[in-house]
């Protein structure tokens, strides 16, 4: 798993949904962001960071939080897959508009 | 998405819920659990005594039953429907939903997982509440619904903040609910158009049995016609926007089975018509008109071709 596989057609997109996931899983957990920083030597501003979204993180920083949240990793390329089709239905929409009919 | 004041509920309120615990029966061993309170605060308070109850508990009350927290103040909920989740299963449904069942919840999980992903699991919570439905149902994707369901969901989604463009992209995302499922592995060994579609023919009833299909399968292209009979089903009286709403979904979704065999997905020539008594509907692809087999690329450095 490679982060900029992952973030190949939408970062955006990508990173939001990683941070939703990273956040129900903590919360499935019940554990704060301060005990996840303890598990995982990220600190605790980087860790809002991710679960907003807005931190484009390292791969060994993903695989460290997979790993200490054992996360799914086919949903994580589940998420990367739906910034995939986002592309594709942009790609089309331009496609119909410059031949239309 | 529907926002609540910070402001707690008044003490109105409060008597409202008391009076909808007392309507449904809910038991009091239950009843300190389905508030998120002590069971010595929850008896001091159906005593009469001033303990306050506020938006978090009639939020807890709501997750409890899923149900929609309007519907318990306003008392417009479905009483039977709440007894039968508290003395039978938390997965019983609305009549509506629950007389006809011809789609399996396969044919919407798709939808919730990707609301799960991008929005959170309270945002696809809430939304199910709302319809009265437990997110339980999707534990199991074989479990059985009335497309009175599916046309409801979609009329919820088109009142959240998705865009109409969101919206649309939702039947892309069939892979989420069926991949790794043996039907997502039948639709992962065809190797071409032809073959996907074949899958599809196979395998339509696994989705639903509301429509009566007919697959004119060609090496060359697909005719895929479907007839929707009133008749034959209990539905409430569906407006022409939702007829629409649905056909839309359903035409964009027919030319998205060939992404669950790593093909290019396709926009299929459409047509529409309703009638009194039934909605007819058929879908034209052809595949010549199509790129050969471009897979769509998931590797570092690809790029998508469509011509």
């Amino acid at each position: 798993m490679n982060i900029e596989n992952l973030c190949q057609f939408n970062s955006n997109l990508f990173l939001k949904m990683l941070g939703n996931y990273i956040q129900l899983c903590r919360n499935g957990l019940r554990l704060s962001i301060h005990e996840v920083s303890v598990k995982t030597h990220l600190s605790t501003e980087k860790l809002e960071q991710i679960e907003k979204g807005q931190y484009l993180l390292n791969d060994a920083e993903l695989m460290t939080i997979i790993d200490r949240l054992s996360l799914d990793q086919s949903e994580i390329m589940n998420m990367a897959k739906i910034t995939q089709v986002q592309e594709i239905i942009q790609v089309t929409r331009e496609l119909n508009a410059n031949f239309p009919g | 998405m529907q926002t609540f004041p910070v402001s707690h509920l008044s003490k109105t309120n409060s008597e409202l819920i008391k009076r909808f615990i007392k309507d449904v029966g809910l038991p009091f061993n239950l009843g300190p659990e389905a508030l998120g309170i002590k069971p010595s605060q929850f008896m001091q308070w159906m005593a009469g005594y001033d303990i306050f109850i506020d938006r978090p508990q009639l939020t807890n009350l709501s997750q409890y039953l899923s149900l929609n927290e309007d519907c318990i103040v306003d008392g417009t909920y479905d009483k039977k429907l709440v007894r039968k989740r508290l003395f039978e299963s938390s997965e019983a449904l609305p009549e509506k939903y629950s007389q006809n069942q011809f789609s399996y919840v396969r044919s919407s999980a798709h939808i919730v997982k990707y609301l799960t992903l991008t929005r959170g699991q309270h945002f696809s919570d809430q939304l199910l509440r709302s319809l009265n439905i437990s997110p339980l149902i999707y534990a199991n994707i074989d479990n059985k619904i009335s497309i009175n369901y599916f046309v409801d969901l979609l009329d919820a989604l088109a009142k959240t903040d998705l865009s109409q463009t969101e919206i649309d992209s939702l039947a892309g995302m069939l892979f989420l609910g069926i991949e790794g499922t043996s039907l997502g592995d039948r639709f992962k060994k065809a190797c071409n158009y032809y073959e996907c579609y074949e899958v599809l023919a196979q395998n339509i009833t696994l989705f639903d049995s509301n429509f009566e299909y007919t697959f004119e399968l060609e090496k060359s292209q697909v005719l895929i016609r479907s007839k929707f009979q009133f008749d034959k089903h209990y539905q409430e009286k569906w407006s022409l926007e939702k007829i629409l709403r649905l056909e839309r979904y359903r035409h964009l979704l027919s030319g998205w089975y060939p992404f669950l065999s790593k093909l290019t997905p396709v926009v299929p020539k459409h047509t529409v018509q309703a009638f009194s008594n039934r909605i007819e509907a058929s879908y034209l692809i052809k595949f010549n008109e199509l790129p050969a087999t471009k897979p769509v690329g998931f590797q570092a450095g690809s790029s998508l071709h469509f011509l």
